[in-house]
């Protein structure tokens, strides 16, 4: 549908088919589309992603839960702060990068993307069930209750909700290709939640407190408390990287296996 | 740099909500974990059926 409509418009105009003509995707774009040289490239990076992600979650645990010092106000309950915001703004952006991969696998039909959405899934949900879970422990003793339905818990748990869907749709199909292209589109729908679940606490009146430190201006948290929570944050982002590129590098190992002649190994496994 | 906590029974007991402090670190570091560790085992598997197949990823690329 969308080539027939783009070609006659391209016939017509000379000016578009010397503007497309001229256009190029830089190479190292195209190389990265290449499985072969992803799973070349990404057995070079998860070192650099995965051993700093280590260092700097063991240094931002134990500055967060044996350094900082207390709140005023909460105690030292304040301290899951340290495990919940990471995996919260993770589960979000995660769920962004899924999206992006899901795009480029329906406009270009790149399978890459599409195996790079799928290897989100495990990563994001695990990132937003710990939010949810975390986020339950710490409103008992704060809010008296472990669950409410708040705009903010429940725009999060719908979030879980998109990365099972996305997980069950790619997988309910015979063929692999229509069950991405189904998936896809769920998952750029469902774009729509990740600023309900940021500006929820504004818009609606939340029990949940607003933000503390995406915002604009001056973080509202102290910096003897904010520089775990950073090194948490940059800590999170390596190992979900890290693991999105070894389970990408899985899957893709895994096809080219299979498409050789002798693959009773794996499948009798 | 001083630590927050007197001794380290204190630490344990973090202030009185040890119960739900520990509950969160045990859970967020068991599901780092268990994320890798499968991805490990399941790259150490594929591994060993490449080797047996000929492959290398060197050659595979």
């Amino acid at each position: 549908m969308s080539q027939s409509s783009v070609t006659p418009t391209s016939k017509n105009s000379s000016a578009s088919q010397g503007k497309r003509s001229s256009f190029k995707w830089p190479v190292w774009m195209y190389r990265l589309a290449s499985p072969s040289y992803f799973i070349q490239m990404s057995s070079k990076i998860i070192p650099w992603l995965y051993y700093p992600g280590v260092l700097l979650f063991v240094v931002g645990l134990v500055w967060g839960l044996a350094i900082a010092p207390q709140d005023y106000q909460q105690g030292d309950a304040f301290r899951i702060i340290y495990v919940h915001v990471p995996a919260a703004a993770l589960s979000m952006a995660i769920y962004m990068g899924m999206a992006f991969a899901s795009l480029l696998f329906l406009v270009w039909r790149i399978r890459l993307a599409g195996v790079v959405a799928r290897c989100c899934v495990p990563v994001g949900a695990i990132m937003t069930l710990i939010a949810l879970v975390t986020g339950s422990l710490w409103g008992k003793p704060m809010w008296g209750t472990y669950w409410l339905w708040d705009p903010r818990l429940t725009s999060e748990l719908i979030l879980l909700f998109l990365f099972l869907g996305f997980s069950v749709i790619s997988n309910a199909f015979d063929s692999e290709e229509s069950g991405m292209k189904a998936a896809s589109f769920l998952a750029l729908i469902g774009v729509v939640n990740i600023p309900v679940i940021h500006y929820s606490v504004r818009w609606w009146n939340s029990l949940h407190q607003d933000a503390t430190i995406f915002k604009i201006g001056k973080p509202s948290i102290d910096t003897s408390m904010l520089w775990p929570l950073l090194i948490m944050m940059v800590a999170f982002i390596l190992l979900s990287a890290a693991y999105v590129f070894m389970r990408s590098r899985n899957q893709l190992i895994l096809v080219k296996l299979k498409q050789q002649p002798v693959n009773q190994i794996i499948t009798s496994k | 740099m001083d630590w927050a906590f007197a001794s380290f029974s204190e630490f344990l007991a973090m202030g009185k909500y040890a119960i739900f402090v520990w509950p969160c670190i045990g859970l967020t570091v068991l599901a780092w974990l268990w994320l890798f560790v499968v991805e490990k085992r399941a790259y150490q598997k594929l591994s060993r059926a490449m080797k047996k197949q000929g492959l290398s990823l060197e050659k595979s690329a």
